[in-house]
């Protein structure tokens, strides 16, 4: 446990490293959401292999999509105090979950949900199985799971809609033995979407539970 | 069946004999409370002709100001009709009070008012001495002194204008109300305000965090609205005049939706604390919750009726999400909305007659949609396309409402009359504007 632990402030350790060094090279603008993103690309990895088995899913596309680009803005528009602080926790614990148990389990960051659905669809089952096995493995972890939806509902209507998408999540894992009081959740409706075209993949990616090691 | 003509000339006429606001000395007695039960079946606009306001060299910019507002106000009130001086071949000196001729040609042209006014700069403002002229005899039926700060010109403008609504119509007009909403224009969800016609915004919270569902106190002196800025979703009301913030609900899960009494002395909400959203009441202050739902399904966007006696809402508890209302003790559940399969964010007009709400098409997009509050009558507002159309806000006069769009590409806030004309852009900057909520004063 202490060995993680300690791994876990090295990866953290080293990815301000990166992001401190690009800044002082001097390209300050573009610097933190590239860092970003190469960070994010491990979990990213990891969870699109784990979304590969399962080859069909749409999900998967967007996925992997995510881990490139689509997060980075994300996190570097992430802010307020409370938000921005889980944003680099997801960072920081994303490459360092992919260090510590290379090849055996991983932890995906999303699962997605069908159109004014919060029911686990049979494709996210098998990430919340991997997920499950993991937060078994790593004991100590925490979670907090946020629930999303896309910008089609009404914004007061989503808030409800994530929460249930957040606690059918919570519920399902609890399922497979992680103790309930290492998850919390919270709702962000559509207030945080991470993608805002208006075509269905782009809904998709929006409508997702995403995880965040605390 | 919108459109009647004649009655509301009639009206007018009627109006105007009852109601005499013709006393320059009571220039400062603003708005008397007459309310006419204004009928939905249309009216004929009633024409009136601006003539061009005393200036100086000084003052002309002003003035211009002034000047331009006013018809704005007057083009957006749905109720007067401008005609321009040149459209009738009038050739008028500005410096003086409309001669008996200038009226007499006025009438023959159609025009059933002259409005004119004096601009004239005090110590520490502006003064606007306003009159409306009837064309048919001469008589002086509007004269005001309107007092305004520096920077209160548009402001002196809108006054004018609701004093006009006011006589010849009975009825207050909106142009003093305001309107708030969310704007990302920082980078984060931050609550702004603005005029109603889109002028003066300005942003209120600097929460750096993500806010959500602004709501005007009905005194206006007070705005309920929900921040993560604590890190979980809670109630908050901010107090306008001292700058103030109270949180008032903060229990785990979310803390949303919130709506006024019409009194002011509570606010209905939903909070997701008892494992699903429920609909409490709580005052102003944060104690004395209640609890009104009570159902495994979300209820949630509640809104109070004119009387205070009704709460209309959203819950899922038939499947999707459709309107019902309540009394306000929790009984009596009924359910409004029964076409289509997702029907949210209701608000109840503050003449009590229509609810509006934001309703999903076949194609899965949002417009705005309003039932008779007797469930009698159900109307689309807006048109649909391949946009989202949602957040319905009344101006208090009960025939316009506000809502965002993203028809344009990003959210912007729109306003529009009830029978779906008169819609105009109120928001253009490059942000996402959403969730505007009109004042009722």
């Amino acid at each position: 446990m202490l060995n993680r632990s300690s791994h876990f402030k090295t990866a953290f350790a080293s990815l301000v490293v990166i992001v401190s060094s690009l800044t002082v090279i001097g390209c300050a603008k573009k610097v933190s959401p590239v860092a970003g993103s190469e960070g994010l690309a491990q979990g990213g990895q990891s969870s699109s292999q784990s979304a590969a088995s399962d080859s069909a899913s749409p999900q998967d596309g967007s996925d992997r999509k995510m881990g490139s680009s689509g997060r980075s803005e994300d996190m570097a528009s992430s802010g307020g105090s409370g938000i921005s602080k889980s944003g680099n926790n997801m960072a920081s614990s994303g490459s360092g979950s992919g260090m510590t148990t290379p090849g055996a389990t991983s932890f995906s960051k999303n699962v997605y949900f069908d159109f004014d659905a919060w029911k686990i669809r049979s494709d996210a089952k098998d990430i919340l199985t991997e997920n499950a096995r993991w937060l078994v493995a790593n004991s100590r972890a925490k979670i907090q799971i946020e629930g999303h939806g896309d910008a089609r509902g009404t914004s007061e209507y989503n808030l409800a809609l994530g929460e249930r998408r957040a606690r059918s999540t919570k519920r399902y894992l609890a399922n497979l033995g992680v103790s309930p009081s290492r998850i919390s959740f919270i709702s962000f409706g559509e207030e945080k979407n991470i993608c805002s075209e208006q075509v269905e993949p782009c809904f998709q990616k929006n409508r997702r539970a995403h995880f965040i090691v605390k | 069946m919108f459109r009647r003509r004649g009655f509301m000339f009639i009206f007018v006429l009627l109006a105007g004999a009852v109601i005499n606001s013709a006393d320059i000395n009571a220039a400062e007695q603003d708005e008397a409370e007459v309310f006419m039960k204004m009928q939905r079946r249309g009216f004929s606009k009633i024409p009136v002709m601006i003539m061009p306001f005393q200036s100086t060299p000084e003052n002309k910019e002003e003035v211009s100001i002034v000047e331009n507002v006013l018809r704005s106000d007057l083009k957006r009130s749905h109720f007067f009709e401008l005609i321009e001086t040149r459209d009738i071949g009038l050739s008028v000196d500005s410096n003086e009070t409309p001669s008996m001729a200038m009226k007499t040609k006025a009438l023959k042209a159609g025009v059933q008012a002259i409005l004119w006014a004096k601009l004239e700069s005090q110590e520490n403002g502006w003064m606007l001495e306003s009159y409306a002229y009837e064309t048919a005899n001469g008589d002086q039926v509007v004269g005001v002194k309107i007092f305004g700060g520096m920077n209160k010109l548009r402001h002196l403008a809108h006054r004018f204008s609701d004093k006009l609504a006011l006589h010849f119509t009975g009825e207050k007009g909106v142009a003093q109300t305001k309107i708030t909403y969310i704007s990302d224009l920082s980078g984060k969800k931050e609550v702004y305000i603005m005029d109603y016609d889109g002028a003066n915004k300005f942003r209120f919270t600097r929460d750096n965090s993500i806010a959500i569902s602004p709501r005007w106190s009905p005194d206006r002196e007070k705005i309920s609205y929900t921040s993560y800025r604590n890190g979980n979703p809670n109630l908050y009301i901010l107090d306008l005049k001292t700058g103030s913030k109270n949180e008032i609900a903060s229990y785990p899960g979310l803390n949303f939706s919130a709506s006024w009494s019409p009194a002011g002395d509570r606010l209905a909400f939903a909070t997701t604390k008892d494992g699903n959203a429920e609909i409490y009441l709580v005052h102003g202050d944060g104690t004395g919750l209640k609890r009104l739902t009570f159902n495994s399904a979300d209820d949630l966007s509640p809104t109070w009726s004119p009387t205070g006696k009704q709460i209309a809402f959203t819950s899922d508890r038939g499947g999707g999400p459709q309107i019902y209302i309540m009394d306000v003790d929790g009984a009596n559940v009924n359910r409004l909305t029964f076409d289509g399969s997702y029907n949210t964010s209701p608000t109840w007009s503050p003449k009590g007659d229509w609810i509006a709400y934001a309703c999903r098409n076949k194609d899965r997009r949002l417009k705005i949609c309003a039932d008779r509050a007797d469930g009698t009558q159900s109307i689309a507002i807006t048109e649909s396309g391949r946009w989202d159309d949602e957040s319905p806000s009344w101006a208090q006069n009960g025939r316009e409402l506000v809502f965002s769009s993203n028809r344009l590409g990003k959210s912007q806030i729109f306003s529009i009359h009830l029978d779906g004309t008169h819609m105009r852009k109120l928001t253009s900057n490059p942000a996402n504007n959403t969730s505007p909520s009109w004042s009722l004063r």
